[in-house]
């Protein structure tokens, strides 16, 4: 609820009785320009046209078109884009750091619960009577939600005891 | 000059007959705004010169009709009377001096028939900051309309109200004052 004193712009009567308030400021309407200002306005307009009229603004593309950016925008931009370049960057060369560990072994930063190793025996290609025999091995790291991450092959030939 | 519109075009098109035009009918209330604000003619003078060389180059973007024009003049008035606040003055002046012995020519105010009348008006004017003067000179000695108002003062409308009313509170005490002191 407003107090009585407070405006109510909503309950402003713009024909109120103003009549002592428009009395009171009329007299300034009998302010009048100098005699010698109607000629010093027409001259100054004369003026400014025939500048537009002699070197009228050219029409420059957009691509082409500048904009004043004040001095404290231009170091804030620049210290913003450093700063995400830098973030970029470190967070590409996190990224990009061989895993340390053995295929078998977890790496330091997976979950035990989350990852597995695959090792997978494979014969093949083998015979009777050879003594070696070429021995495919699969593995990888495969998350589970996500799938595998990386998986590596290999062949290796062993050798056979009969 | 046919109608409101084939001014406005000629005045967007820099015709300079529409030009003639916008300085017979503007350059009195335009030298009265800025009397109001400084009261020193001669400043007076150079500002409403200088917001007719800003039209010219502004005009032709004004968007709207003929019936926003006043609105848009005074505008850019407002415009130049704050840039010119925003410049370093060379010396501090005081009104009565710079009126007394900057200009010896007789002032326009030395031929009003009730000068001391308009001292004593422009003295309580000058009491009021902006932008609350500007608004009762539009509503009460240049009759706008409170939607002129609006656009010229770049104000909310309840701003405006609200500026009128207590605008009128405060005059009415300082007339009271005045007439107390007389």
């Amino acid at each position: 609820m407003k107090p009585h004193n407070e405006f109510d712009p909503d309950r402003f009567d713009p024909d109120a009785d103003q009549t002592d308030v428009s009395e009171f400021l009329s007299v300034l309407r009998q302010v009048k320009s100098p005699p010698e200002g109607k000629t010093v306005y027409q001259a100054t307009v004369a003026a400014e046209l025939i500048q537009l009229f002699e070197s009228p603004v050219p029409h420059v593309p957009w691509w082409k078109r500048s904009v004043r950016v004040p001095l404290p925008v231009v170091i804030a931009a620049s210290a913003l884009m450093l700063m995400s370049i830098w973030a970029a960057q470190s967070s590409r060369n996190r990224d990009s750091e061989p895993q340390v560990g053995l295929p078998g072994e977890k790496s330091p930063g997976s979950d035990s619960n989350k990852t597995h190793d695959l090792p997978k025996e494979t014969p093949a290609n083998s015979a009777p009577g050879e003594e070696f025999r070429m021995v495919i091995q699969n593995s990888g790291l495969y998350v589970r939600g996500i799938g595998p991450l990386s998986t590596e092959t290999r062949y290796v030939l062993q050798e056979f005891d009969q | 000059m046919a109608s409101d519109q084939s001014i406005l075009n000629g005045l967007r098109e820099r015709n300079p007959d529409a030009w003639k035009w916008l300085v017979d009918h503007f350059e009195g209330s335009l030298f009265r705004f800025f009397v109001c604000k400084h009261r020193d003619y001669n400043l007076a003078q150079e500002q409403t010169a200088e917001t007719f060389a800003q039209l010219i180059r502004s005009l032709p973007n004004m968007k709207g009709s003929h019936d926003q024009l006043q609105a848009f003049v005074f505008s850019i008035a407002r415009h130049v009377q704050l840039r010119h606040w925003r410049r370093p003055r060379v010396t501090g002046c005081d009104p009565e001096m710079v009126e007394s012995v900057a200009d010896p020519r007789p002032s326009p105010a030395t031929q009003l028939a009730d000068r001391e009348q308009l001292e004593r008006v422009l003295t309580v004017i000058s009491q009021f900051e902006s932008p609350v003067r500007e608004i009762l000179i539009f509503r009460f000695v240049e009759g706008f309309t409170l939607h002129e108002i609006v656009a010229a003062a770049d104000l909310p409308l309840g701003t405006v109200k609200s500026h009128i009313h207590r605008g009128i509170a405060r005059l009415r005490k300082l007339m009271a004052d005045k007439e107390m002191q007389t």
